[in-house]
Formats: structure tokens, C-alpha cells, sequence
């Protein structure tokens, strides 16, 4: 990959601004693991936009402050849930997120039917301000409804999307399933590898690792020749990931490494290990 | 940045993950005026801006436990769950609709309204270097970045291709940066 041009297609100041579609957002995500220009680039983008936000600061009235420390002091935080998965399955996320949508749909679909039920009760009435309320009602409903319904349906074609794209990997003979097992620090750690030999296209999806000390992060290897070298970062997120191609793997390893990786690997906190 | 209590963004996010409540008057403290600018940008009462800002506190307390820094800065996290929770809140009250509808008159005013509420003094510098800009690149980096417009909004509403939008929004913030650069380079 060039990746200069990749810094200079704009594609990383969408990221920043939140305008890069889930594909970008993933592909970013993973090259800004991958490489550290690209990380570097992101960080000055977010620091300019981040001090053009301070430049637009409006200050909020004095009395809010308090009131809103005494809200949130009441409310607890679920600390300690989200960390102890290393990988929360962002299918699980969106499934919860669409079924609320759904239901607000279901709720916005039983508002707009008693709107369409009083209108025509109130048709008789000569009141014409009453019924252009009802009218406009009616419609901010279903302007509402419609939201609702695009926002579940961008969410359903996403997981969809991926799930399609996972699956097309699995069932393409090419690929080899290489199992990762758990070794001394973590021996029932669990790590699928899918690697095609042909294709030298290498994905991988984390079953069960311990969760990450701060400042560390897994790194994946390959064995070629007997010597490892590095496939790169693993990243958050749950499903398959892509990781950078390889050729002639005899196995594959994590370790345990400093965030942003390491030369060469930490023999003793290799997690797991699979031959292919 | 604004911070009256100096500490460092990685610290302040350790204190916030372990529950500490007086990490989070900091976090006030040094971030609420610009989170309430994003918020100001979209919701159009000032009376709505802070309902959307109280909630907006909430919800960084109760996921900041959800929050990775090799996903980006703290900052642009608490700005993405400021401008999300402002159109969330609008999209009750139609806010597509509205916006397809609103024309200039209204951006005007509304840039008004946001001159006449208090800026930060200590800001009053960096709002002069942002208006060097040029307008319409301050434009399309407002719509992505403050109003939460996709790609193919910002080119529809800007009327210009949705390849230019990408190679736009690098030169804009290119030129953001180096005006920044500038200032920095005088204040040494």
C-alpha cells in the first residue's frame, strides 16, 4: 500500500470529522494500527480540528455546571463491563440498537393510526386551525417514523454487509482454518486463523484472549522458515479481520507486546500458537 | 486546552475510568464551552443546547469506560458524542426536514446568535486565525465536522462533487493546520 497516497486522499480527515462510511472507518481504523504515519497524520488532523472546536467554544451559563455534576453524580457507571472483553461482538451492539428502533417504530406506527383516527373524527369540526394541527402532526410523525426505520435499516444493511463478506472467506476452499491454542500464560485462549496459501490473504478472528494490560496490545506473527515475522496489531472489534499477506507460513503466534508492536516477538508471552 | 487545572488527557481518562468524580469537574471545566459551541451549532434554543449538554455529560460518565485511545483523542470522542446527541435531539423535532428548508437567512442568523453568546476570552485570538480561513472551506468543515453532514450530504448541500469532497476536506484542514502552525510558531 502507498501510503502517502492514502494520507493525501482526504479519507483520514473524514475519519476525524465522522463522516467516513463503516467501511472506511474500519479500514482506517486498522491501518492507523498498522502504520504508524498514518497514526501520526490522524493524530494532527484531530489536534487541528480539535482546536478549531476550542476556537467555535460558546461558554455555558455559570448555573449549569452544578446541576449537572448533581445529575450525573447520581447516575453510576458501569466501569469494568466493556473491560474485561477484550472483543464485544459489534453484532450483539447493533441487534439491541435495531430492536429499540423497531420498537419505537411499532409506537410511532400506533401514533400516526390515532392521529389518522382523531382527523377524521374532527373532520366535521369547522375549525380549520385545529385540523392543519392534527395535519402537521401527522407529519412530523411520519417524518419521524421514517427516520427511525432508515437509521435501522442502515444498521441492519452494515451487519449484513459484514456478516456476508465473513462468510465468503469461510466457505472459500482456498482458505485453511488454522487453530490457535492457548499456551502457558492463558491455556484455554482461543484464536481462529484463516489463511489461504494460494492467495496469501491472511484474516483472523480473536475467540477468547485475557484482555489487555494498558499500554500493550497483541500482536500477530507468522513462522516463515522458522523465522517470525511481524502480521501486525490486533485491533478491537469483534468478527474477521484482515491482516497483512503472507507466504510460506509453516504457523502463526500472538504475543503480548508493547502498544504499537515490537521487532521481534517476547518468546515468554506468547498466548497462542497453531501450526498450518 | 481552556484547562485552569493542568493534567494530562491520559491521566484525566484513567481518573474518569475509575469512577472518580472530580475527574469529571475537570473534564467541565476544560471542555464544556467547546462541546456547548457544537451543540449550540445544531440545537437552535439555548434552552435545548443545555438539556442536550447535561445529557451529553451523562453519557460520557457512563461509557467512558467504552473508550479507546487507538481510536482517537478524548477530545474528539466528547466532541462525536456532542454533535450526535445535538441531532439525535433534533431528529425528534424533524430535523431533516427543517434542514433541507433552512436557507441562508437562517445559517446567518444563527452564526449571529453564536457571535453574541460569550466567547471564551482566552479564545478570542484562535477565533481571528479561524477567520483567515477561507469561507468555503470553513464552510464544508463546519457541515462534516460540526454538523455532522455525511459525504454525500456535504455535497449535495455544497453542491459540489462527492469526489471533491475528500481531496476538500484535506486542503481545508490543511490550511486549518498550518494557520495553527503560524500561531504557535509566534507565541514561541
Amino acid at each position: 500500500m502507498n501510503i502517502q497516497e492514502y494520507i493525501s486522499s482526504g479519507i483520514l480527515e473524514l475519519y476525524v470529522t465522522g463522516a467516513a462510511s463503516p467501511d472506511e472507518r474500519k479500514e482506517v481504523e486498522r491501518y492507523a494500527l498498522e502504520y504508524p504515519e498514518i497514526k501520526a497524520e490522524l493524530d494532527a488532523i484531530e489536534d487541528a480540528l480539535n482546536l478549531y472546536a476550542t476556537s467555535n467554544g460558546v461558554q455555558p451559563p455559570s448555573h449549569l455546571k452544578n446541576k449537572i455534576l448533581g445529575d450525573v453524580a447520581g447516575k453510576t457507571s458501569d466501569i469494568g463491563e466493556s473491560e474485561n472483553t477484550i472483543v464485544r461482538s459489534l453484532n450483539i451492539n447493533s441487534a439491541s440498537k435495531t430492536s429499540n428502533y423497531f420498537y419505537l417504530a411499532i409506537a410511532a406506527s400506533v401514533l400516526v393510526l390515532i392521529s389518522v383516527g382523531s382527523f377524521f373524527l374532527t373532520r366535521s369540526d369547522s375549525d380549520s386551525v385545529r385540523k392543519y394541527q392534527i395535519q402537521e402532526g401527522m407529519l412530523s410523525l411520519i417524518q419521524k417514523k421514517d427516520s427511525i426505520l432508515n437509521d435501522s435499516l442502515a444498521t441492519l444493511t452494515a451487519s449484513y454487509k459484514q456478516a456476508m463478506n465473513d462468510m465468503a472467506i469461510l466457505k472459500d476452499p482456498a482458505y485453511k482454518m488454522v487453530e490457535l491454542k492457548g499456551l502457558k500464560p492463558a491455556p484455554d485462549a482461543k484464536v481462529m486463523v484463516c489463511w489461504s496459501a494460494s492467495k496469501k490473504k491472511v484474516y483472523i478472528e480473536v475467540d477468547k484472549l485475557p484482555a489487555t494490560p494498558k499500554g500493550m496490545q497483541y500482536q500477530l506473527w507468522a513462522i516463515v522458515d522458522g523465522k517470525p515475522v511481524s502480521e501486525g496489531m490486533l485491533g478491537p472489534g469483534g468478527g474477521l479481520h484482515h491482516m497483512p499477506d503472507v507466504e510460506n507460513a509453516q504457523a502463526f503466534a500472538i504475543t503480548l507486546e508493547k502498544e504499537g508492536g515490537s521487532t521481534t516477538p517476547t518468546m515468554d508471552a506468547m498466548y497462542v500458537m497453531g501450526t498450518t | 486546552m481552556t484547562a485552569n487545572v493542568k493534567i494530562s488527557e491520559e491521566e484525566l481518562v484513567s481518573a474518569l475510568k475509575s469512577g472518580d468524580q472530580k475527574s469529571l469537574g475537570i473534564l467541565y471545566d476544560n471542555y464544556s464551552a467547546a462541546l456547548f459551541g457544537v451543540i449550540m451549532r445544531i440545537v437552535e434554543s439555548q434552552e435545548n443546547a443545555e438539556d442536550v449538554l447535561q445529557e451529553v455529560f451523562v453519557k460520557i460518565w457512563r461509557n467512558i469506560s467504552s473508550y479507546e485511545r487507538s481510536k482517537g483523542k478524548l477530545y474528539t470522542w466528547l466532541i462525536n458524542i456532542a454533535r450526535n446527541s445535538a441531532i439525535d435531539s433534533l431528529r425528534v423535532k424533524d430535523y431533516k426536514i427543517k434542514s433541507q428548508i433552512r436557507n441562508i437567512d437562517d445559517s446567518v442568523n444563527r452564526i449571529n446568535k453564536q457571535q453574541s453568546l460569550s466567547i471564551h476570552p482566552d479564545h478570542i485570538g484562535l477565533k481571528a486565525l479561524v477567520d483567515k480561513m477561507k469561507p468555503e472551506y470553513k464552510l464544508l468543515i463546519d457541515k462534516l465536522f460540526f454538523e455532522g453532514y455525511t459525504q454525500e450530504e456535504a455535497s449535495e448541500e455544497l453542491n459540489i462533487p462527492l469526489g471533491t469532497v475528500k481531496t476538500r476536506a484535506r486542503t481545508a484542514i490543511g490550511q486549518l493546520r498550518e494557520l495553527f502552525e503560524k500561531e504557535k510558531a509566534i507565541i514561541k
